[in-house]
């Protein structure tokens, strides 16, 4: 990738590469037998139905919790023996439970800072001009605990650019945020990929994940179902929520209620 | 990995310091001097401590004062972690799984928190082991006695509140975890109602010869006496602490909630749980939307742990704590006689905060629907008092039956009187709860089978109105003494429920004043935050 400035991570290896994975909870796979590979540079959208494993998968890559099968990569090194490699150089913005609610914005972002061994100084420095970004500098002394959706999406995003990580993963991260936060946090992904990074992302708004992502994967009941790049993806007359509907939501239509 | 730790430490004290109201200038000056009041009265006890154990004459206290102070400090150690975490004031160390520190190192940091969140003790210890220290007539390793008991503390509170929490997460252990909580309080009272105190009190001192207990086996090494067999008590807890404390840090470092919360059988038909059977009535006695809104209050509190929790403290601790006052000598007194009464009120009292003082609580930011729907609002409201009348018969009717299985006074007219006085009290509650409701609104997390955040203005509220609200019972038990009949209680009963219709008539209209008036204020407070901070 030209403009690369990250380095340290097994290079020409992918960012996320994942082999049979599953993980099943009380005698269901949530994710079953999952095979995928994100390149590096890429920014990766993870498409799926609610319910269909992509939280789980997020949860594994982040090594919180522990596949019940099958193989784990990113950045060249393994789960769980490489997790600490892995971990200085993931960001995360994870779902609403890995916040701190009893911190304000500026305190989370300067903990999270510090945990990547930034000095605290420079911590509280980047966490005064991130909420400014954000625009989460007016909530002032407010509670992570008392923030609306929207707000906690972006102390996390804030927080997951906070140590310039060269993978990002992120749950959901648009989820709850206004039209402006939601466009400041795309331009400052696009920047990361541009700039070298990895981006690999869920989320439900479709539109969003066709103008942003090159390459997308749609799992659904645990499998993956579609994994192509965007160009592909598109070649045709269909957009991505056609594909989507088509391979996941065969049949749901209101015909069948004629009260309705 | 030293600035990790500090930012770990870092964030506990930031954490812990937030916890408190923090709103506006007085309240945090009300907080930081308490705190100074708490800690400064720490520092002075240990000073004091200092001085006492550092006197030659004094050199006995170690043998009669030390091992019950050191069990009072084992106490404090292990209880109050626990309720930090329930508060959700202590730092999740799976939440730190995720940036790079290594999990064995985190084993330490939570030893090192969970001193933090108990520094009291470690003031106190520390002032004894100065004490100690300065005796002439005491063995100098005295305070490292003391170390190796607070390593023991330290080590098992960790591993308690590991297993706790993860109690906690768990759904359906969570209440039993709450109410395992709130019963440790009660069993002091319960071991001396039952007369069993002497004895245990003599099991925790621990007989002549060797010291069976950490408290009294650390006591002994700092005494004049110590032997080696005290040495191999105290070291053999404290390795027993630290491999529990570890085994549990591990077990949480692993835990997946979603993983222990999942069915073993997703396919199997859904059984017809308790919420279905108790629902079932509303629409056999009540006409929509009435009954659509009794049936969903009933199902939602029933499957809500917060709400289960206190409903069944009812009938298990409310019986506890009222016990000693009802056994032995205090069995013909007035609380003895009145035993399914009075425990009957307790548990209205435990019911307020979740069904009569803050009614939409629970529904948070879905609260608006009762203004959208094509229904008057008095039908809300009456619906909400309808379902809490009834798990408040539902309650009295299981407190009876606690009465009988612990043998406690019952009889036909005892279970006719609690009835009463409960149904009495319960208008007046539900009268001055509709005010409450619409005009001091705060959202609740019913998922949390405990309370987290520091008490609100609506707790000292509750405190001052149930007093309030008991009048026509205390009036009723005035009625009885005065003219000495069972049928002036009743007759008191009937005039102060008859009142108490008029005023719960009027008190409604006045709510539903209220919630037309302060209803953007009322959905804006239900509304705020999404996290835990308002439970």
């Amino acid at each position: 990738m030209p403009g690369a400035v990250y380095n340290g991570s097994v290079s020409g290896e992918p960012a996320i590469a994942v082999s049979q994975l599953s993980k099943v909870y009380g005698g269901k796979a949530a994710v079953d037998g999952l095979t995928l590979t994100v390149p590096r540079g890429s920014f990766f959208g993870f498409l799926g139905p609610n319910g269909a494993g992509k939280t789980t998968t997020i949860r594994m890559l982040m090594g919180l919790a522990p596949p019940t099968s099958g193989e784990i990569s990113i950045l060249g090194f393994s789960l769980p023996d490489g997790a600490i490699e892995i971990k200085k150089r993931i960001g995360l913005v994870p779902d609403e439970s890995l916040l701190f609610d009893h911190l304000t914005g500026a305190e989370y972002i300067e903990f999270v800072a510090r945990m990547y061994s930034i000095p605290r100084a420079t911590a509280r420095e980047r966490a005064r001009e991130l909420l400014e970004l954000f625009q989460l500098d007016s909530a002032g002394r407010k509670l992570i605990g008392e923030y609306s959706k929207g707000m906690r999406k972006r102390v996390a995003m804030a927080a997951a650019l906070v140590h310039r990580p060269e993978l990002y993963l992120m749950d959901e991260p648009f989820e709850g945020v206004d039209a402006v936060g939601a466009r400041l946090m795309k331009d400052l992904l696009l920047e990361q990929v541009r700039h070298g990074a990895t981006v690999f992302l869920t989320s439900h708004v479709l539109e969003v994940v066709e103008r942003l992502c090159d390459r997308v994967a749609i799992i659904n009941e645990g499998r993956i179902i579609v994994e192509d790049s965007m160009t592909a993806l598109r070649s045709g007359a269909e957009t991505l929520e056609d594909i989507f509907v088509r391979v996941v939501g065969v049949g749901r239509t209101a015909d069948a209620l004629d009260w309705l | 990995m030293t600035g990790q730790v500090r930012a770990i430490v870092w964030a506990q004290w930031r954490s812990l310091v937030n916890y408190f109201p923090h709103s506006n200038l007085a309240v945090s000056a009300v907080s930081a001097g308490l705190s100074a009041v708490w800690y400064g009265g720490c520092v002075v006890f240990a000073v004091l401590l200092a001085q006492v154990f550092s006197e030659p004459a004094n050199a006995g206290l170690t043998e009669s004062v030390l091992p019950p102070g050191l069990l009072l400090g084992f106490l404090f150690w292990q209880i109050v972690p626990v309720l930090l975490a329930t508060t959700g004031g202590s730092l999740s160390m799976r939440k730190l799984l995720v940036y790079p520190v290594e999990p064995s190192r985190l084993f330490g940091l939570e030893l090192a928190l969970r001193a933090a969140t108990t520094s009291e003790m470690t003031i106190v210890l520390t002032g004894v082991s100065v004490g100690l220290a300065l005796n002439p007539r005491l063995p100098k390793w005295g305070p490292l006695a003391l170390a190796g008991f607070a390593a023991f503390n330290i080590c098992l509170s960790a591993g308690t509140r590991d297993f706790m929490v993860r109690m906690f997460e768990r759904k359906r252990l969570r209440e039993i975890a709450g109410l395992l909580i709130v019963m440790v309080g009660a069993i002091p009272q319960l071991i001396i109602a039952m007369g069993y105190g002497e004895k245990v009190a003599g099991l925790f001192r621990g007989g002549p010869g060797a010291p069976v207990w950490p408290w009294s086996a650390a006591a002994l090494l700092c005494g004049e006496r110590p032997s080696l067999a005290a040495a191999a008590v105290l070291a053999a807890w404290t390795a027993a602490g630290y491999a529990f404390g570890r085994f549990q840090h591990a077990r949480t470092l692993r835990f997946d909630a979603e993983e222990a919360n999942a069915s073993e059988s997703p396919v199997a038909a859904p059984r017809r749980g308790i919420a279905e059977r108790l629902s079932a009535w509303p629409n056999r006695i009540l006409r929509d939307p009435l009954a659509a809104l009794v049936e969903k209050e009933i199902r939602f509190l029933v499957r809500a742990p917060r709400f289960r929790l206190v409903f069944i403290m009812g009938f298990t601790f409310g019986l506890v704590i009222w016990l000693p006052m009802a056994a032995g000598h205090a069995r013909g007194g007035v609380v003895g006689s009145n035993f399914l009464t009075f425990t009957s009120l307790y548990s209205l009292l435990l019911l307020g905060d979740v069904c009569f003082w803050n009614v939409f609580g629970f529904d948070r930011l879905a609260a608006q629907l009762y203004w959208a729907m094509p229904a008057p609002f008095s039908t809300v409201l009456i619906g909400k008092n309808l379902t809490a009348l009834f798990f408040v018969l539902l309650e009295v009717t299981l407190i009876a039956i606690g009465c009988a299985v612990i043998r406690a006074p019952l009889d036909a007219v005892r279970i006719a009187e609690a009835y009463a006085a409960t149904v009495t009290t319960a208008l007046y509650v539900m009268a001055l709860g509709n005010l409450t409701s619409t005009t001091n609104a705060r959202p609740l997390n019913a998922s949390r089978a405990m309370r987290s955040g520091a008490p609100g203005k609506l707790q000292a509220l509750m405190l001052l109105l149930y007093p309030v609200a008991s009048i026509p019972v205390l009036l009723a038990f005035g009625a009885r003494y005065a003219f000495s009949g069972e049928w002036a209680f009743f007759a008191a009963l009937a005039a102060s429920g008859a009142i108490g219709a008029v005023v719960y008539r009027v008190s409604l209209e006045s709510a539903l004043e209220a919630a037309e008036k302060n209803k953007e204020k009322l959905l804006a407070a239900l509304g705020q935050g999404e996290g835990v901070m308002q439970a």
